[in-house]
């Protein structure tokens, strides 16, 4: 069995950052460049069983494994909003072995934010899968159709308030209000099923939502995408990107620890664009789950990782 | 009569007073300690618009330990004046607490080290061996086989490596 | 309705249909039975396994998972008195001290047969409320939960046994340790260390196994170093044929408790977000009220097993009437069921159940086909069960250690957890041996968690404005018994 796999991966990182730590020494090249894969790969998914993430992971891991020609180990290591998972794909030996499958969110929030052991330039981005469907939304009676009409409705009085679902959905909001001159309060909630039920009985004004109020058409409408662009439900809805020019990290990705050697990562960003046309696959992401299959490489991602970076720092200078 | 055998939670009988006692200021210290240098050093004291601070839980909870910490040794002590000594002893947990922790400490470094199977086989055989067991074949048998079984099926089933 | 109900019965009756119902019930008992282990880790490592499987059977078989998840966990409690769950550890307060006196089996009886009595109440209450349930539900903000959750700390302080002091401490600890972790509200690091793992707070799964079973079985582990192996093992082990029998119309004799377990589980279980453990705590506190003998619980009361049972198998069903009502989940494991309906298809929510209707019915109908299946395969695990009783404990406990560190291990697959449950082992072996119930340090951290957040949440909301109180019905209800509680506890002193 591949015990002695996560020992020797365990041991390879404590090694790795006692280097690290003494001499700021990097990590040696791998021995086998070019056997890539020699063994089961590691998908670590920093979030809990059951979830959309981890399901849409399960089924990719299977088609991916398919085309690599070495089965996939799916991990789950939830905690801190990705950022259990994360530290621990960030530390592992750089050779393709142990890689992760998570939101952008859980890369570039925590170290701006946060005390974590992984910065920007951890990981190597190989190829994103999909795009989360953020939004602002408010109920469908609400007495405004879109953001601005939001806006104006702020500004005749009485602060509203709205329910988010992480500091990072927060600090976005905060940021338009500050921008814009409005009073809106913050109610946090546990995720979507917390959010509904505020948002359907009127405990709040709006909310932001990650992508659930697509199960509620008729009951909520969008105001705005979250995202740098618009969203594929809702078409004629203008993104805050359009009109702040930031964007809520909104990609789903295929990270490996930076460090990776070039050739490793060019197969490994093959065979993920082949096993995202597996039909299995497509069928539970854009059927069932709702979300668009979105294939990017590895160059044009890290082009537009940097654009979001540079929109969420302004949003972490202002508000944090 | 162990309070294990009484069943139930904590057993029947109450502890003597001077447990009581023992117990009722430890918790105070604690509770000072959490109050006076933990909450302040690693909490945001600060207070949003509408909001309590992120401390005021901290703050009350250990507050109220700290309370009824005092009570515990005013209870105890009045106990113990007025010559009561029934219930149980307590003082028998701390050589308890240093196996315990000493097991414990093993255990991980164990798992960390040599892995989940040859831990678990120890694990196995240490305590039943501190439980009186002496069928040496029965407690070779369980020690090697129960971790096989356990390792092989959460592979099988969970797709889990135990370390 | 009933014809869709007869319609449902149809599409649900086939052999496939009920082998994938025995399977999911068989699967979850034996997952549940492993401490650490319950319906929500049974659900999230058996929801893959049904991707290619048709739409009904799948659901069928993962709702046969939940129900015998959550029976599953009073075997270990009963027996051994390790609950790897907080709602377990209600079972073993009575189940324990009945194995002892060597009617283990008869004390499972009990279980199972209150697990399937509450299991079909909230069953019925799911097919005959689902729809109309949706408008209450949507009442229940904030502020009314910090109402509900002051009027459970109010009923279950009365659970602090034998010395309220010592309760009321445990509970206070557990709420400050529940504190620990990333801030509710404003996300500030809270006594975290700069370690990452504990942004999320202390692992509850980690604590409840640690200081509710792991620190019993040490406890027990030292008791048979210091005497070995007593009269009273012996006699357990035996067992007498006699006293384990339980005739119906001794179990009907608690049909008060039964219905007011069952209703009190629905209860909970239709509101989201408070949970298994709840239920089986308020139901065991409202039972020990009620009784005219308060004081035989704890010591091998059969009403307290029946009581535990019935409310927290209730939750089951009842959990998903907020599912199908709302689309919203009642707890994790309902979340879980949401995202095997959505793989399959089905998109859970208001539209459910015009949408879906013939597979709902279908679904109903596996949920009672379920409860007659739980119960025969139950009663065959019992005999299983009573042959580990026969075992010496000395055999038996060292292997539970080695399950408990598995059991914390796989749901997170961390190290961390496992070093949170062997330290809180130690803090539950301490705290048993110095009168202190760990019982109420778990429930205080479970609720601590959850009354700051509804707390915080409806101070921001109403711009900490006390007078919100007024406008809630709810609310008010829920303070009114709150102090109706706490006066008659001051009244009898």
């Amino acid at each position: 069995m591949s015990h002695s796999t996560t020992r020797r991966g365990l041991l390879a990182g404590l090694a790795l950052t006692v280097a690290a730590a003494t001499a700021g020494l990097t990590a040696s090249e791998p021995a086998f460049a070019g056997a890539y894969p020699a063994k089961p790969v590691t998908l670590v998914v920093p979030y809990r069983a059951g979830g959309s993430t981890e399901t849409m992971a399960r089924v990719f891991a299977k088609a991916l494994g398919a085309e690599l020609g070495q089965p996939i180990v799916v991990r789950t290591r939830p905690g801190a909003g990705g950022a259990v998972g994360a530290t621990e794909v960030a530390a592992a030996a750089p050779d393709g072995h142990t890689i992760l499958f998570a939101a952008t969110a859980s890369l570039l929030w925590p170290p701006l934010t946060q005390k974590v052991e992984y910065d920007l330039n951890s990981f190597i981005y190989v190829a994103q899968i999909t795009e989360y469907q953020q939004a602002i939304v408010a109920k469908a009676d609400a007495p405004y159709d879109t953001l601005a009409g939001l806006i104006a409705h702020s500004k005749q009085g009485g602060g509203l308030n709205y329910a988010d679902q992480s500091a990072m959905s927060r600090a976005y909001i905060d940021f338009i209000a500050a921008k814009e001159g409005v009073e809106w309060t913050g109610i946090p909630t546990k995720g979507g099923g917390e959010m509904v039920p505020f948002l359907l009985g009127g405990k709040v004004d709006f909310a932001w939502s990650g992508g659930i109020h697509n199960r509620y058409a008729g009951k909520m409408k969008v105001l705005a995408s979250m995202n740098s662009g618009r969203l594929i439900a809702s078409p004629d809805t203008p993104s805050i990107g359009e009109t702040y020019g930031i964007a809520m990290p909104s990609q789903a990705v295929i990270v490996a620890p930076a460090g990776t050697p070039r050739d490793v990562v060019d197969t490994l960003q093959a065979a993920i664009e082949t096993a995202t046309r597996d039909a299995d696959f497509a069928d539970l992401v854009e059927n069932k789950l709702k979300f668009p299959v979105k294939f990017v490489g590895a160059t044009a991602l890290q082009a537009d990782i940097d654009q979001t970076v540079t929109g969420l720092r302004k949003v972490v200078e202002q508000t944090q | 009569m162990t309070p294990a055998d009484a069943g139930g939670e904590t057993g029947p009988a109450g502890t003597t007073p001077a447990t009581d006692i023992a117990a009722g200021v430890l918790l105070a210290i604690l509770a000072l300690a959490a109050l006076f240098w933990i909450v302040p050093a690693h909490t945001e004291t600060a207070v949003g618009d509408y909001d309590v601070s992120p401390a005021f839980f901290p703050r009350l909870g250990a507050g109220l330990v700290l309370v009824l910490a005092f009570t515990l040794v005013a209870t105890g002590t009045r106990r113990h004046l007025a010559g009561h000594r029934d219930g149980r002893p307590g003082r028998r947990v701390l050589a308890e607490l240093l196996i315990w922790s000493a097991a414990a400490t093993a255990t991980v470094i164990g798992l960390q080290v040599i892995g989940f199977i040859a831990t678990s086989a120890l694990v196995i055989a240490g305590w039943m061996l501190l439980a009186g067991e002496r069928r040496w074949l029965l407690i070779g048998a369980a020690a090697v086989a129960f971790p096989l079984v356990v390792d092989t099926a959460a592979w099988v089933f969970f797709t889990v490596d135990l370390p | 309705m009933l014809e869709q109900l007869l319609t449902g019965f149809d599409a649900a009756l086939t052999f496939g249909n009920l082998a994938f119902i025995a399977a999911g019930v068989a699967l979850g008992i034996v997952i549940g039975v492993i401490p650490g282990l319950g319906s929500v880790t049974a659900l999230a490592v058996l929801v893959p396994v049904t991707f290619y499987m048709q739409p009904l059977a799948a659901i069928a078989f993962l709702v046969g998972v939940n129900k015998g998840g959550t029976s599953g966990g009073a075997v270990p409690a009963i027996l051994l008195n390790a609950p790897g769950t907080p709602e377990a550890a209600a079972t073993a307060l009575d189940g324990h001290p009945l194995a002892r006196k060597g009617q283990a089996e008869k004390a499972m009886k009990f279980a199972l047969f209150s697990s399937v009595t509450g299991d079909t109440f909230s069953d019925i209450v799911l097919i005959l409320v689902a729809a109309p349930f949706a408008v209450v539900a949507l009442q229940f903000g904030p502020l009314e939960f910090t109402a509900v959750l002051l009027f459970a700390f109010a009923l279950l302080s009365g659970l602090a046994g034998s010395s309220p002091l010592k309760g009321l401490t445990a509970i206070f600890l557990g709420v400050f340790l529940s504190t620990i972790g990333l801030d509710p509200i404003d996300s500030t690091t809270r006594m975290t260390f700069g370690q990452v793992q504990l942004f999320d707070g202390l692992p509850l799964a980690a604590i409840a196994i640690g200081a509710l079973a792991l620190a019993s079985v040490t406890e027990q582990l030292f008791g048979l170093w210091r005497e070995g192996e007593t009269a009273t093992d012996r006699a357990a082990a035996r067992g007498d044929r006699a006293a384990n029998r339980l005739p119906f119309r001794t179990f009907f004799g608690y049909r008060k408790t039964l219905l007011r377990s069952a209703f009190l589980g629905s209860v909970v279980g239709m509101l989201p977000g408070l949970g298994v453990s709840l239920a089986a705590f308020l139901s065991y506190g409202a039972a020990r009220r009620a009784s005219s003998d308060p004081d035989s619980f704890g010591r091998g009361n059969p009403e307290g097993i029946v009581a535990t049972e019935a409310a927290n198998s209730a939750v089951v069903g009842a959990n998903l009437v907020p599912t199908i009502a709302l689309g919203i989940p009642g707890n994790i494991a309902a979340a879980l069921l949401i995202g095997a309906f959505m793989i399959h298809g089905v998109v859970p929510g208001p539209f459910m159940m015009t949408m879906h209707g013939e597979l709902i019915y279908a679904l109903f109908a596996s949920m009672l086909i379920a409860n007659v299946v739980h119960l025969a395969i139950g009663t065959v695990g019992i005999r299983l069960w009573a042959h580990v009783a026969r075992v010496p404990r000395g055999v038996i406990l060292p292997l539970v250690i080695v399950l408990c560190i598995a059991g914390v291990y796989l749901p997170t697959q961390s190290m961390f957890d496992i070093g949170v449950m062997l330290a809180f082992a130690g803090v539950g072996l301490v705290m048993r041996r110095t009168g202190f119930s760990v019982v109420c340090l778990v429930i205080g951290f479970l609720l601590g968690g959850m009354f700051e957040t509804s707390l915080r949440q409806a101070l921001l909301l109403y711009k900490s404005n006390m007078t919100a109180v007024l406008q809630s019905p709810i609310a008010l209800i829920f303070l009114a018994l709150t102090l109706f509680i706490l006066v008659r506890a001051f009244r009898r002193g």
